[in-house]
C-alpha cells in the first residue's frame, strides 16, 4: 500500500487534494483482480483515471476490453514485455506509469549480492513462470549471475509446504542464498514466507525493495513503493490536466537505492563483506 | 421625411440595443488589452524565476557534489565508493565517473546499470562545467557535469557526473501557473532541452521572441516570453495560448452574450408588447377616428405622427360630441313630455327639467326611487304604453305613460315618456256636462216649442173658465189648472234659457245694483218663508263690464237657492268685493248644508234634491261665470250652511279711467 500512500501524497503535495478515490483490492488474487480489471472496464466512464499498482494489473485491465479511460502505473516493471506499451518514450495504449526498474535493476542487484556475499557461488530465485515477464527477469537474473560469476537457479513452487521443503534443503544443494524477482506469485505471496523460511533456516535474502528490509529482507535494492507512487502523482497531474496520455511517457522510477537489515544480517550468521557498507545508503537496525 | 411615432421609437429602441454593444466592444478591447498586458508582464516574472531556480538547482548540485567529494575522498573512500555515495545523497545524480587528470576514464558507476555509459576520454580543458545535454530511453533529459578534483592544488581528476533533470523539471511543470502555461528550457541558441511533455519532444530549436506571435512550438497563437540565464547557458522559453489567457474574456462573452440575448429578448418583447399592446390599438384607434371624422366631420385632421394626428381627431372628436351633448341635453331636458330614465334595476338615474318644473320636484327627491315606488308595481323589460297611469310625483298624478327600452353601449336603461292628463280628465268631464247641457238645451227647444202652445190653450181654457165659471168649485179647480200650467210655463222658458247661447249685449254694470235687484226680486219668497237676507258690498259704486242678464240670472238662482236651504227664520248673508282683477260675491247661508258626497254632483245637470227642482240651475250658473271668466266655488258643512263664492273678471270700470 506504499505506492497508494505515496501517490495520494504526491497529489496532495500537487495541490490536487480533492481527488475522488475509490479503491479496488485485488488481495494478490489473480482471480480477484483479473474480475476487478473486468468490473472496472464496465465503469471506466466513472473515473478520469485508473490508477494501478503494477503491471500485472495493468495488463489485466488492458486485456479485459475496449480501455478509455487513462491507465496509470505506480510502479510497475517489465513494462515492454507486458506489451503495455510499444515505446516507453510514447505510450501506445492509453497506459503510461513510473516503471519500477525492478527487472533491469536485476544486474546490478545480482552485482551487488556478489560484493556484499563473495563467498556465494549458488543462489535460487523463486518465480511461477506464469507470465512472460516474469521469465523475463529471471532470465535477466541469471544472465547477470553468469556475468558476475554467480550460479542462479530458477525454482517454481506451487505453495507454502512445496516452498519450506525446499528452503530447509537447498543448503544441502549447495544454494546459499535466495534472490527476490520481480515475479507476481513470489513477490506479492510467498516473499513473507520466503522471508520466515530464510531467517529460520538462515539463508540471506536478497528483496527489490527496500521496504522488505523493515520486514526482515536482510538486503534489497531498488525503489519504495512510496517513491513510485509519489512520482506518478506528478504523472497523474498532467493527465488530471489534459494532457493526452500519449504525450506523457513513462517515467523510470529515481533513485534506487540499497537498504541493508543489520540485525537481520546479524542473525544469520553467514559471512558477508564488511566493505560493502560502504555502498549501503539505509540500515535498519 | 418625418418619421412616424412607431418608426422613432424602433429607431430609438435600435439605438438602445447598439449602446450595450458598443460598451461591450470598447469593454473587450481594453478587457483584452490588459489582460494581455497583464500576462506578458507576468510571464517574464516567472520565466525569470524558473532561470533562476535553474541555476540555483545546478548550482546546489555542483556544489553538494563538490563538496562530498572532498569529504569522501578524504575519508578514504575510493573514487568508485565516493560516485556510489554521491548519486545516493545528491538528488538527481544517478551515475558518475572518475577520469584522471588526462581526461582518461578510470571507472564508472550507476544507480542503473552495471555498465553505464561514459566517453572513454574527455578533454576538460578549457570546458564548460556542463559538458553535454542527452536524453534516457524515456526521453527524460539529464545532463553531464563535472567536478574538478582537487589534491595539494593541483587537479589530479575529474568527476563526471549524469544529473537528471526530468525530475527538476517535474518540479517546475508542476508549479505552472496555469494548466496551459508551457515552459521550455533551450540553450542559448534555442535547442529544446526541456518541455512539460511530449507534445513538444521532437521540436529541437525554437526562436525567441516576446508578445503575441504563433509559436513554432504549439502551433497556436501564444502570449510567450523568454529569460535567459546570466551565464548564458539556459533560456526559458514561456508561452500561453492567447485563447486560454482571453480565457475570462470567453466567460465574459459569455455571460455577456446570454445578459445580451436576455436583453435584446427583454427588449424584443417589450417592443412587441409596445406594439401589440398600444400601436396596433393605436393605429386602428386612429384609423377608425380619422375615417369616421372624414365621414362626419368635414375638417378632417392635419399631418403629422400618429399621436399628432389622434390628438386633432380627438379634438374634433370632442368637440362634436360636446355639440351634441349639448343638443341632446337641451331635446332631453326641454320637451314638452316629462322623461324619467331607469336603471336595469329599475331605479331612477335620471330626470328631465319637464318633470321637475310640472311636478314640482327636485332631482335629488327622484333620483334611486324604484319603479314599484313610482307608480306601485315594477313593469317589465318591454315597451309598454299606458293611456292613463297614476304616478306618484310629489303626490298622485294621472299620466299618458310610454314606457321604451334603450341599449347604449352595452348597457340597458328604461325610459318612460310621461304625458300630464290631469287636464284632459277635467276637459273631458267638461265635454260631457257640455254635451248633456246641449242634450238638454236641445231637447228643452223641442219640448218648449211643442209644450208652449198646448200650454197657452190650457191656460186661456182654464182662466176663461176662471172668469166665467159661477161655480166656485169649478172656478177653484181652473184656478189649479191655471197656476200649474203657469208653472209649466215657467219650466218651459227656463228650458228654452238652456238652449239659449247668449242673451243681450255686454255692458257696465254696477254689481251693487244688479245685486239689489236679484235681492229684491227674491224678496216676498224669502218673507214668506222668514228668511232675513243681508247685503253689504265695498265696491263704491265701481262698474264692470259684463252681461248682465247672466249676471242677474246666476245671483237669482244662487240666492233663491240659499233662501230654500235655510230654515225659516233663517239668515242669509250677500258680500261684494274685489279681489285683485275679479269681482267676488259671497253667498253665505245657515241652511242645512250639502253632504260632501253630493258636493261633486251638484253643478251635473238634472241632477238636484229639491222636489219640484229641474237640475239645471248650477250648471247653468256656472256655465254663465264660466263663460265671463269667472268661476264659481262651492264650501258647504252639513248642519252649518253653504257659501258659494261667484269670481267674475272685471276690470276697473270706466269712470276710474283705468
Amino acid at each position: 500500500m506504499g505506492k497508494v500512500k505515496g501517490f495520494l501524497d504526491g497529489l496532495k503535495d500537487l495541490g490536487l487534494d480533492r481527488v475522488e478515490t475509490t479503491f479496488y483490492e485485488g488481495d494478490n488474487t489473480l482471480t480477484k483482480i483479473r474480475e476487478l480489471a473486468q468490473i472496472l472496464i464496465l465503469e471506466q466512464d466513472r473515473y478520469d483515471l485508473i490508477a494501478v499498482g503494477g503491471s500485472l494489473e495493468a495488463h489485466m485491465i488492458k486485456s479485459a476490453g475496449d480501455l478509455k479511460t487513462p491507465v496509470l502505473i505506480l510502479g510497475g516493471t517489465s513494462i515492454l514485455q507486458w506489451k503495455l506499451t510499444r515505446s516507453l518514450a510514447e505510450p501506445s495504449e492509453n497506459i503510461t506509469g513510473v516503471d519500477n526498474l525492478n527487472a533491469e535493476l536485476m544486474e546490478k542487484r545480482v552485482e551487488l549480492f556478489r560484493k556484499m556475499f563473495p563467498y556465494i557461488k549458488k543462489v535460487l530465485v523463486f518465480c511461477n513462470p506464469q507470465f512472460e515477464a516474469s521469465k523475463n527477469a529471471t532470465t535477466i537474473t541469471i544472465r547477470a549471475g553468469r556475468k558476475f560469476g554467480l550460479k542462479v537457479v530458477p525454482v517454481n513452487v506451487r505453495d507454502v509446504i512445496e516452498l519450506e521443503y525446499i528452503i530447509s534443503n537447498m543448503k544441502e544443494d549447495g544454494f546459499e542464498a535466495i534472490i527476490i524477482t520481480p515475479c507476481f506469485y513470489t513477490e506479492n505471496f510467498l516473499t513473507t514466507y520466503i522471508l520466515h523460511y530464510a531467517n529460520f533456516y538462515q539463508i540471506p535474502v536478497f528483496c527489490h525493495s527496500p521496504g522488505l528490509v523493515k520486514k526482515g529482507c536482510h538486503v534489497a535494492y531498488g525503489t519504495s513503493g512510496y517513491e513510485q507512487g509519489f512520482q506518478a502523482a506528478h504523472m497523474a497531474y498532467k493527465i488530471l490536466n489534459g494532457t493526452p496520455v500519449k504525450f506523457v511517457p513513462f517515467e523510470r522510477a529515481y533513485y534506487p537505492r540499497l537498504a541493508v537489515n543489520e540485525k537481520a544480517l546479524a542473525e544469520l550468521g553467514v559471512d558477508f563483506n564488511r566493505e560493502f557498507f560502504t555502498y549501503v545508503d539505509e540500515v535498519v537496525k | 421625411m418625418k418619421l412616424s411615432l412607431k418608426a422613432r421609437i424602433l429607431l430609438i429602441l435600435f439605438f438602445l440595443t447598439l449602446i450595450p454593444l458598443v460598451l461591450y466592444f470598447y469593454h473587450y478591447t481594453a478587457m483584452k488589452q490588459k489582460l494581455l498586458g497583464d500576462r506578458l508582464r507576468f510571464h517574464t516574472l516567472y520565466a525569470s524565476s524558473v532561470v533562476s531556480r535553474i541555476e540555483l538547482f545546478l548550482e546546489r548540485v555542483m556544489s553538494d557534489s563538490a563538496s562530498l567529494i572532498a569529504a569522501y575522498r578524504s575519508a578514504g573512500l575510493s573514487e568508485k565508493e565516493t560516485i556510489w555515495r554521491i548519486t545516493g545523497q545528491v538528488k538527481g545524480v544517478f551515475e558518475g565517473a572518475y577520469y584522471d587528470q588526462d581526461g582518461i576514464l578510470m571507472t564508472a558507476v550507476s544507480r542503473e546499470s552495471t555498465e553505464p555509459a561514459f566517453e572513454k576520454f574527455v578533454d576538460f580543458r578549457n570546458r564548460s562545467r556542463i559538458l553535454e545535454l542527452e536524453y534516457t530511453l524515456y526521453k527524460e533529459p539529464f545532463l553531464r557535469f563535472f567536478v574538478p578534483y582537487m589534491e595539494d592544488g593541483f587537479v589530479s581528476g575529474y568527476y563526471v557526473f549524469s544529473l537528471d533533470l526530468s525530475l527538476f523539471w517535474q518540479s517546475v511543470v508542476s508549479s505552472k501557473p496555469a494548466p496551459d502555461v508551457e515552459v521550455f528550457l533551450t540553450d542559448i541558441s534555442g535547442n529544446v532541452l526541456a518541455y512539460s511533455d511530449l507534445r513538444f519532444s521532437e521540436m529541437k530549436k525554437i526562436s525567441f521572441r516576446k508578445g503575441i506571435y504563433n509559436s513554432e512550438v504549439s502551433g497556436t497563437r501564444v502570449v510567450g516570453v523568454y529569460t535567459t540565464s546570466a551565464d548564458k547557458d539556459w533560456t526559458v522559453v514561456v508561452e500561453e495560448p492567447v485563447s486560454s489567457v482571453l480565457q475570462p474574456m470567453a466567460d465574459f462573452q459569455k455571460n455577456a452574450l446570454v445578459a445580451g440575448s436576455v436583453f435584446m429578448m427583454g427588449v424584443g418583447i417589450f417592443a412587441m408588447i409596445v406594439f401589440i399592446r398600444i400601436f396596433r390599438p393605436l393605429e386602428n384607434l386612429k384609423n377608425y377616428i380619422i375615417s369616421w371624422e372624414r365621414e362626419n366631420i368635414s375638417g378632417g385632421v392635419g399631418s403629422g405622427d400618429e399621436v399628432t394626428q389622434l390628438s386633432q381627431a380627438f379634438e374634433h372628436l370632442i368637440r362634436r360630441l360636446e355639440e351634441d351633448r349639448k343638443l341632446y341635453s337641451s331635446l332631453f331636458e326641454n320637451t314638452l313630455d316629462g322623461i324619467i330614465v331607469f336603471n336595469v334595476e329599475r331605479r331612477v338615474i335620471d330626470v328631465n327639467r319637464t318633470i321637475l318644473d310640472q311636478y314640482k320636484v327636485s332631482k335629488e327627491e327622484l333620483i334611486g326611487r324604484s319603479m314599484e315606488d313610482l307608480i306601485g308595481e315594477s313593469l317589465p323589460l318591454t315597451s309598454i304604453f299606458f293611456s292613463e297611469k297614476r304616478i306618484n310625483l310629489n303626490g298622485d298624478i294621472y299620466c299618458q305613460l310610454r314606457q321604451e327600452l334603450l341599449r347604449i353601449e352595452g348597457n340597458q336603461y328604461i325610459l318612460w315618456r310621461i304625458k300630464d292628463v290631469s287636464q284632459e280628465k277635467e276637459l273631458k268631464v267638461l265635454l260631457e256636462q257640455t254635451a248633456k247641457l246641449s242634450l238638454a238645451g236641445e231637447i228643452a227647444c223641442s219640448v218648449a216649442h211643442q209644450i208652449n202652445n198646448p200650454l197657452a190653450s190650457i191656460m186661456g181654457y182654464a182662466e176663461s173658465i176662471m172668469m166665467s165659471s159661477t161655480d166656485p168649485i169649478a172656478g177653484e179647480k181652473a184656478e189649479v189648472i191655471f197656476r200649474q200650467a203657469q208653472k209649466c210655463a215657467e219650466t218651459v222658458r227656463k228650458l228654452l234659457d238652456v238652449g239659449r247661447p247668449f242673451e243681450g249685449k255686454p255692458g257696465y254694470i254696477k254689481p251693487e245694483e244688479i245685486t239689489i235687484e236679484a235681492i229684491n226680486m227674491l224678496s216676498p219668497k224669502a218673507k214668506r218663508k222668514g228668511v232675513r237676507v243681508e247685503f253689504e258690498s265695498s265696491l263704491n259704486g265701481e262698474k264692470i263690464f259684463t252681461f248682465p242678464w247672466q249676471v242677474e240670472q246666476v245671483l237669482i238662482n244662487i240666492i233663491d237657492n240659499a233662501i230654500d236651504a235655510v230654515r225659516p227664520g233663517g239668515r242669509v248673508q250677500i258680500s261684494l268685493r274685489r279681489e285683485g282683477s275679479y269681482v267676488l260675491w259671497r253667498v253665505e247661508d245657515n241652511g242645512t248644508g250639502i253632504p260632501n258626497s253630493e258636493l261633486t254632483n251638484i253643478f251635473k245637470p238634472f241632477y238636484t234634491t229639491k222636489e219640484y227642482g229641474t237640475g239645471l240651475g248650477l250648471p247653468l250658473a256656472r256655465r254663465f261665470i264660466r263663460n265671463l271668466g269667472g268661476d264659481i266655488n262651492i264650501r258647504s258643512r252639513e248642519g252649518k250652511g253653504t257659501t258659494v263664492e261667484i269670481y267674475i273678471s272685471g276690470g276697473k270700470d270706466e269712470n276710474s279711467g283705468s
